[in-house]
């Protein structure tokens, strides 16, 4: 069961991301929703959960954003493992604590991101200015489609 | 060292995936095309998703547009106004319709004016934020496309297919770091070779120092690498640099504006199927 909400999780995350390029580009540099996808189980699920997720999207982003399976793959479980690990450690059922959540995820991303592309030999792209409003572009969608998902969903405890 | 594991698991997860990662990773980067089979594989799975997506919007939008059309006026006062919103709206429809046919035109005659068979198609998703620069394609294995053909634009060279299912392809720009693709100076007929330096920018490798290169001028495909056939448009030279050693370097602006880019010309190789390709 968990593995099927997963699996419909990235299928969600992968039709949004279609739907963002064709009806709204410019939101598609701006809101990353396979990283949505993985801080909503780094905060809501336990932190192996979370990890196997981050995997999980990040590949299914690098089929659709990166010339190398991996990539992706590594920044989101990172970033999985060190939100996983705060969730752990604080309440971040609320709405302002997941906003600062996905803000710092988003920074988390880019930094891992420019580090492996430097290792890669890859001409690494951290754009403080790009990088803080997709923080905030990213916090913001974040807070909507966790409420939806709240609203959607059963309650479930934190495992 | 079970019971260890079994009280660390979430860091003996992260350590062993990042690890794993990181293996595919440098296995992919040292042998190119290697990893194009299970990302045709994932692409394959998440094709209905992708295709069905990219309808349901085209639908919706369809239906909105039906609907602003042929909305009932009334009052005679009201309709005026309301006539007048409507053509306003109307006439901004219409403006990105005529837009998209300016698009589909260019591309048709693109298409009829091209000697190798093409295939045209849309993006359906487009990275240019990254460290990548890619595009997936709503054509796959099942319209004749394969690793390797190369994608074109009215407005000059798009990028080469990298890995095909049988409903998407995924697509390597040329702007992409790891990209290349042989070329010459239309003016002077200098040849060398274009690689990807990110949004809307390629540079130009291999020039002599001695090398007859002007700003402005136009950097077409030779044909040499036998993906792109010669004479497509790759971009317009921006600034003339030093090198290292003999050699200079020649920083290009694309012809293709990546950002915006919506309908791609597909060039269906005669070749047999690449080893990335997904099997059958």
């Amino acid at each position: 069961m968990a593995g099927l909400r997963a699996l419909a999780a990235v299928a969600a995350a992968v039709a949004a991301t279609v739907i963002l390029q064709t009806a709204a580009p410019w939101a598609r540099d701006e809101i990353d929703v396979f990283l949505l996808v993985v801080v909503y189980y780094a905060v809501s699920r336990s932190r192996v959960q979370a990890i196997l997720m981050g995997a999980f999207a990040g590949l299914m982003q690098d089929v659709f954003a990166s010339q190398y399976l991996g990539f992706h793959a590594f920044v989101k479980i990172g970033v999985a493992y060190l939100i996983g690990g705060l969730g752990s450690r604080f309440m971040l059922s609320q709405s302002l604590p997941q906003f600062a959540s996905l803000a710092l995820a988003t920074l988390l991303d880019g930094v891992l991101s420019a580090v492996l592309a430097s290792l890669a030999g890859l001409p690494p792209q951290v754009h403080v200015g790009a990088l803080t409003r997709q923080a905030l572009f990213n916090g913001l969608a974040g807070m909507i489609v966790f409420t939806m998902v709240r609203r959607g969903l059963p309650r479930r405890g934190r495992r | 060292m079970i019971n260890f594991l079994s009280e660390n698991r979430a860091p003996a997860l992260v350590v062993a995936l990042l690890v794993a990662s990181l293996l595919l990773l440098s296995y992919q980067v040292r042998i190119p095309g290697a990893g194009s089979g299970l990302q045709a594989v994932l692409l394959t799975i998440f094709a209905p998703v992708a295709r069905g997506s990219a309808a349901v919007v085209d639908g919706t939008s369809d239906t909105w547009n039906g609907y602003l059309a042929l909305r009932d006026m009334r009052g005679e006062n009201l309709a005026l106004r309301r006539t007048l919103t409507r053509l306003q709206v109307e006439n901004q429809l219409l403006s990105d319709a005529a837009r998209e046919g300016d698009r589909l035109r260019s591309l048709l005659t693109l298409q009829q004016d091209s000697p190798h068979p093409t295939v045209a198609a849309r993006v359906v998703a487009l990275e240019l934020d990254g460290p990548f620069r890619v595009a997936v394609l709503d054509r796959g294995r099942r319209h004749g496309i394969k690793a390797g053909d190369g994608v074109i634009a009215p407005s000059g060279v798009v990028g080469r297919v990298t890995a095909s299912s049988a409903f998407l392809s995924k697509v390597q720009f040329i702007t992409d770091p790891s990209s290349g693709a042989a070329a010459v100076v239309e003016r002077t007929r200098v040849q060398g070779m274009v690689v990807g330096r990110g949004v809307n920018r390629v540079e130009m490798q291999y020039v002599s120092a001695l090398a007859d290169v002007q700003a402005s001028d136009m950097v077409t495909t030779s044909g040499l690498d036998g993906i792109y056939p010669g004479g497509l448009r790759v971009g317009r030279v921006v600034r003339v640099g030093a090198g290292e050693g003999l050699q200079r370097r020649i920083a290009i602006q694309t012809a293709v504006d990546f950002s915006t880019l919506e309908e791609v010309l597909i060039l269906i190789s005669p070749e047999p199927a690449a080893p990335g390709e997904e099997p059958s």
